[in-house]
């Protein structure tokens, strides 16, 4: 770094081969051109990233510590050469990860998986009533090709969760999806939190206070297993789910669109001005993850003095404001609090014992 | 000098454990049964042998020996993850 700081390892690639996706979800924070080829993939379109413009990308990734990728999207499946993308990080021998609405295969798919298996895969999956999961992904159908492609996940040992998007406090939903999960073989559900981003124009915390939205929080802490892993800042789930502790590591990410331009993960894809350049030649990453002005911008607003509760939080250096890009797209800055964690600390909800001060009294 | 937690390490207690927490670093270990009881007798006072006398009384169905060495055990971990320090 510029600076004198020491420079973070970069150590996840969020990859995403293509921007757009086979499915309208009302709920998706990137907002997503459809493919309109329902349950088709298709080859990559021009000026898309290539399987072997990843693999220069990742050689130089490795020079600054990378240790993992996570394939995302838009639908990573889409691509019918996504199994060529896989092999050259899988080969590598880094940690793959790969988050997919499940409904799509592309032919040799389940060979690399054979061979190369992901460590995991994220499979979204929104209810386990399928008319329902089919209206929110506004494709029929959607429901029963993800399910037949979490059987095919489990029959070939492959690790993968469910992930779920909620607008409202609806617990009977997320019961049934845990037993669903449970039926399934998933390892765990994963429940996030609508957005008021991309395609979404009304998030989960835009319907209901903040008291309200701690108390659904609590009852989904307490009531299931520690195989459901609510995407909340740890202030507000209890101990024993917070082993290891569940945080975003944004300082050691960087994402990859489709056309090969950098920005902080997916981001990009809403907010245009968080581009960072194209690693189109060589020596680009290094430079942009050395020196490029959003990174340096990230870095201090994430680790240096910060606002409240984040300064009186005893998870404010790990947490780092749960999800910056969240932070940004509400308010402009990257170092801004939760707005959870802002509401609860306002309204003197943020949990007593989650206080640095409360070190003095014990 | 007694035995207490560095000024960036916390010890929480809630209903349903217990964490030692680096708030620099994030490094965490959740805490049960006498290991729990062993950080609430972490207060900068206390002595290694004190804590064991401590422990002794409050768990006598385990007996001395099997408690000193959960002790030993323990802080031995803390210092290695330099979440203890003689104060």
């Amino acid at each position: 770094m510029t600076d004198g700081r020491v420079l973070p390892p970069l150590k996840l690639l969020y990859v995403n081969p293509a921007g757009d996706c086979n499915l309208r979800c009302g709920h998706c924070w990137v907002d997503p051109e459809c493919s309109g080829l329902g349950f088709e993939c298709r080859g990559p379109l021009p000026g898309e990233i290539s399987p072997e413009h990843l693999g220069s990308i990742l050689d130089e990734a490795a020079r600054l510590g990378l240790e993992g990728v996570k394939f995302t999207g838009g639908e990573p499946l889409l691509r019918t050469d996504f199994p060529a993308f896989h092999a050259e990080a899988a080969g590598r021998g880094l940690r793959i990860v790969v988050e997919t609405n499940g409904t799509l295969e592309p032919e040799g798919l389940w060979d690399v998986w054979s061979s190369l298996p992901p460590a995991f895969v994220a499979v979204s999956l929104d209810s386990a009533d399928p008319r329902r999961h089919d209206s929110l992904r506004g494709t029929d159908g959607a429901w029963s090709r993800a399910m037949g492609f979490a059987g095919r996940l489990r029959e070939a040992g492959v690790p993968f969760q469910f992930v779920m998007t909620i607008g409202e406090p609806d617990l009977p939903a997320v019961e049934a999806m845990a037993r669903l999960a449970e039926r399934s073989g998933a390892s765990s559900l994963a429940v996030n939190f609508q957005e008021s981003s991309g395609r979404s124009r009304r998030g989960f915390f835009d319907s209901i206070p903040a008291d309200e939205a701690l108390e659904f929080i609590r009852r989904l802490d307490t009531r299931f297993g520690r195989n459901l892993i609510p995407n909340v800042p740890p202030a507000f789930l209890t101990l024993p789910r917070l082993v290891p502790l569940p945080t975003c590591p944004i300082l050691n990410i960087l994402g990859v669109l489709p056309d090969g331009t950098a920005s902080f993960c997916g981001i990009a894809f809403t907010r245009p001005e968080l581009s960072m350049g194209r690693l189109t030649e060589k020596g680009a990453l290094g430079r942009i993850w050395g020196s490029h002005p959003l990174l340096m911008e990230l870095r201090t607003a994430l680790t240096g003095r910060r606002p409240e509760p984040c300064a009186s939080c005893i998870y404010g250096k790990s947490c780092v404001v749960h999800c910056a890009m969240q932070s940004y797209q509400r308010t402009g800055s990257f170092g801004a609090p939760d707005r959870l964690c802002a509401e609860a600390w306002s309204a003197g909800l943020f949990p007593e014992s989650r206080r640095i001060a409360e070190q003095a009294s014990t | 000098m007694g035995l207490g937690f560095p000024g960036n390490v916390v010890f929480r207690e809630e209903p349903e454990g217990g964490i030692v927490f680096n708030v620099d670093t994030g490094e965490m270990r959740f805490v049960e049964g006498v290991a729990r009881g062993i950080c609430r007798l972490i207060d900068r006072r206390r002595k290694r042998n004190e804590i064991l006398s401590e422990l002794e009384a409050r768990y006598p169905e385990i007996g001395s020996v099997r408690l000193a060495e959960d002790l030993d055990d323990f802080l031995s971990a803390l210092r290695a993850s330099s979440m203890l320090e003689d104060s």
